[in-house]
C-alpha cells in the first residue's frame, strides 16, 4: 500500500500531464482549401480556433498536388472550409482519404462557403457543353473577390462555428457583424477611390474577376484566354490586341498563376500594360488579410491606369532636381 | 499515416514486380522509352473517347484508351517487320512527339478538361484505393501467367531484335502479343501512379540489375529486389518530409541508380 502510493501520485501526474494538451488545444481545428477562407475563419473565430489552409495562395486552385500531409491535417479537423460548387476538384479524392464521415459533403463538418451567395455566369440549360473549355457547371468560382460576399461567407463561418462551440455563439456573431461592418466600410472607401476607372473596360487572363469587376464598377472587354483554361493560339492574341487599341483598352488583368508572358505579350501589342492582381490571400507578398487584397488590388490598378494615362504625377524627388 | 500510405505501397511494390520484369525485356530490345510512347498513345485515346462520348465514363475511356495502346502496340510489331535502316528508338521518339501533340491540339480546339486528360499521366499514389489495386493485381496476374507461359518465346525474340535476321510470321505475332500485353499493364498503371512511377520502376531496377548480373534469373531477382526497397523509401521519404508521393518514389529509384552505378566503379577498379 505505501508502496504504491508514491507510483499512484506519479501515476495522477503523467495522467493530468497527458490531458493537458488537450485542455490547451480546445480550440477547433478548421482546415481551409485556400487561405483567403483560412484569414476569413482567423477574423471569425479569433482564439477559438486554429486554422490551416491546404493550399498557399499564388497557385492554381485547379492544380494543386495533394501531399500526404494534406490527409493528415484533414484528419484531425473538426471543420473542413471550402469553396463548394466544382471550384476545387482536387477535393473529393483527399476526403475520400481522409475518412472521417464529418467532413464528407453533408456532414456537420463540411463547410461550403458557396451557400447564399449570388452566382455569376450561371450557365442556362441547353449550353453546358464541354465545347464552352474549362467551364464551371454552377457559375463562376471565384466569389470571394467580392468583398461583400465575405459577408455572407463570415456568416457562414460563424454558424458553422456555432454550431461545434455553442458556447461561444455571441463572440462568433459579433465578430461576424464586426467584420461585415469593416467590409461595408472598406467597399465604399474602394469604390469612391476607384471612380477615375469607373466604366472602364479592362482584358482579364482568366475568367477569375467578374465579381471584382462587378463591385468596382469595370467592365471585361474580352479574356486574353480564348475558352477558360485554354492557352491563346497566335491569331487570338493578334485579334485581342487589335481589339483592345480600337477600343482604346490598355489595362490586362493576370493572376499569380496565368502565363505572365502571354499576357505581356498582349499588353505589348495593345502598347497597354498588365497589372497582376492578388486572387487569393498570400496570391502577393504583403497581402495577407482579405481586406488587404482589396486595397492592393484597387491600389494596383489605379497606379496602372494613371501610368496609362500618361499623367507622370510622380512628385519630383531630390534626385531628380539635383 | 501508414495506413493512409499503405495502398501507395502495395501498388508500387505490384507495379515493381511486373515492370521490372518488363524492363528486362526492353533493355535488351533496346526500347526504353516504348512505355513512355505507349502511355501517350493511351492518353491520346482518353482524349478522342471524352470527345466522342457525351458523358465521361471511365470505363468507355480506358477502352478507346486500350484501343490506342494496341493501335500502338500493332506498328511497333509491324515496324520491326519494315526492316528498315530506322532505329526503333526513332519509330518510339515519333509516336510519343505526335500523339502529345495531338492530344495539345484536341483539347485546344474541343475544349475537352484539360486537367483530365493530363491526369492519365500524372496519378494520384496517394489515392490508391484497395478495390483499384485489387483489379490491377488481377490484369496484373493474367499479363503474367501469359508471360510465364511463354517465357522462352519472348526472351528468344527479345534476345534476337537486336540482330538483323528477318522475323518470322510467328515471331511478328508473339511481337505484338509482347507489345499488347505490355500496353495492357501501362494503361492500367499509369491512371494510378503516373508516367514518372513507371518509367522509373521500368528502367530503373532493370538496368541497375543489368549492370550487376548477367542471367536473366538473376536479373529478374536483383531487379524486384532493388524495385521493392526503392518504392518502400521513396514512399517513406513522401511521408516523412510531406513531398507529393509519385515523384518521391522515382527520386528514390534514381538514388538506387546512383549507388549501382557507385557500386559498380569501386567493385571493378583495379587493386
Amino acid at each position: 500500500m505505501n508502496q504504491s502510493s508514491p507510483s499512484r501520485k506519479i501515476l495522477a501526474v503523467v495522467l493530468f500531464a497527458a490531458m493537458m494538451p488537450s485542455f490547451a488545444t480546445a480550440e477547433v481545428r478548421v482546415v481551409t482549401t485556400n487561405p483567403t477562407l483560412a484569414d476569413l475563419t482567423r477574423q471569425i473565430g479569433g482564439d477559438q480556433v486554429r486554422v490551416e489552409s491546404l493550399m498557399r495562395g499564388p497557385e492554381n486552385p485547379h492544380n494543386v498536388i495533394p501531399k500526404p500531409s494534406f490527409v493528415m491535417k484533414l484528419r484531425k479537423a473538426d471543420l473542413f472550409v471550402h469553396l463548394g460548387l466544382d471550384a476545387e476538384p482536387w477535393v473529393p479524392n483527399l476526403l475520400r482519404s481522409a475518412r472521417q464521415a464529418r467532413l464528407l459533403s453533408g456532414g456537420r463538418g463540411n463547410i461550403d462557403t458557396s451557400t447564399g451567395i449570388v452566382l455569376l455566369e450561371v450557365p442556362s440549360q441547353g449550353e453546358l457543353t464541354r465545347a464552352l473549355g474549362d467551364i464551371h457547371v454552377y457559375g463562376n468560382t471565384h466569389y470571394v473577390l467580392d468583398p461583400l460576399n465575405g459577408i455572407v461567407i463570415g456568416r457562414t463561418i460563424a454558424r458553422a462555428l456555432t454550431r461545434v462551440e455553442p458556447e461561444h455563439a455571441s463572440l462568433f456573431d459579433e465578430r461576424a457583424r464586426e467584420l461585415e461592418r469593416e467590409l461595408r466600410a472598406l467597399t465604399e472607401k474602394l469604390t469612391q477611390a476607384m471612380e477615375p476607372l469607373a466604366g472602364a473596360r479592362v482584358v482579364t487572363y482568366h475568367r477569375t474577376w467578374p465579381y471584382f469587376l462587378k463591385r468596382f464598377k469595370l467592365q471585361k472587354l474580352d479574356e486574353v484566354e480564348p475558352k477558360p483554361g485554354i492557352a491563346p493560339g497566335p491569331r487570338h492574341i493578334a485579334q485581342l490586341a487589335k481589339e483592345m487599341e480600337r477600343s482604346g483598352v490598355g489595362l490586362v488583368i493576370v493572376e499569380t498563376f496565368s502565363n505572365q508572358r502571354t499576357a505581356q505579350r498582349v499588353a505589348d501589342l495593345s502598347k497597354g500594360r498588365t497589372v497582376l492582381l492578388a486572387q487569393e490571400v498570400n496570391a502577393v507578398p504583403g497581402v495577407e488579410t482579405y481586406q488587404a487584397l482589396f486595397e492592393y488590388n484597387t491600389e494596383a490598378l489605379l497606379a496602372a491606369h494613371r501610368e496609362l494615362n500618361g499623367a507622370s504625377t510622380n512628385p519630383p524627388t531630390a534626385e531628380t532636381t539635383r | 499515416m501508414i495506413e493512409l500510405l499503405a495502398p501507395a505501397l502495395v501498388a508500387c511494390l505490384l507495379l515493381a514486380c511486373i515492370l521490372s520484369y518488363f524492363g528486362l525485356h526492353v533493355l535488351l530490345r533496346e526500347v526504353i522509352f516504348v512505355d513512355l510512347a505507349l502511355a501517350q498513345l493511351a492518353a491520346l485515346g482518353a482524349a478522342v473517347g471524352h470527345l466522342l462520348s457525351a458523358h465521361t465514363d471511365s470505363f468507355a475511356t480506358y477502352l478507346y484508351s486500350f484501343g490506342f495502346t494496341l493501335a500502338g502496340a500493332g506498328i511497333f510489331a509491324l515496324v520491326r517487320t519494315a526492316r528498315t535502316r530506322l532505329p526503333q528508338e526513332a519509330l518510339i521518339g515519333i509516336v510519343y512527339g505526335v500523339s502529345a501533340a495531338l492530344v495539345i491540339l484536341l483539347v485546344s480546339k474541343s475544349a475537352l478538361d484539360r486537367d483530365e486528360v493530363e491526369s492519365m499521366l500524372t496519378g494520384r499514389l496517394l489515392f490508391a484505393e484497395w478495390g483499384e489495386i485489387g483489379a490491377m493485381a488481377l490484369v496484373f496476374g493474367a499479363v503474367a501467367l501469359l508471360h510465364f507461359a511463354l517465357r522462352r518465346q519472348f526472351l528468344e525474340i527479345s534476345e534476337q531484335s537486336r540482330t538483323h535476321k528477318s522475323p518470322t510470321r510467328r515471331q511478328n505475332l508473339l511481337d505484338f502479343v509482347f507489345y499488347a500485353s505490355f500496353g495492357v499493364v501501362v494503361t492500367s498503371s499509369v491512371q494510378l501512379s503516373g508516367v514518372l512511377v513507371v518509367f522509373g520502376l521500368l528502367i530503373v531496377p532493370a538496368s541497375c540489375a543489368a549492370i550487376f548480373f548477367a542471367s536473366i534469373s538473376n536479373r529478374l531477382l536483383a531487379g524486384w529486389l532493388i524495385g521493392t526497397i526503392s518504392s518502400s523509401a521513396g514512399i517513406a521519404a513522401s511521408a516523412i518530409w510531406d513531398l507529393p508521393t509519385g515523384a518521391a518514389v522515382v527520386a528514390a529509384l534514381g538514388v538506387a541508380f546512383a549507388l549501382a552505378v557507385l557500386g559498380s566503379i569501386f567493385s571493378h577498379a583495379p587493386g
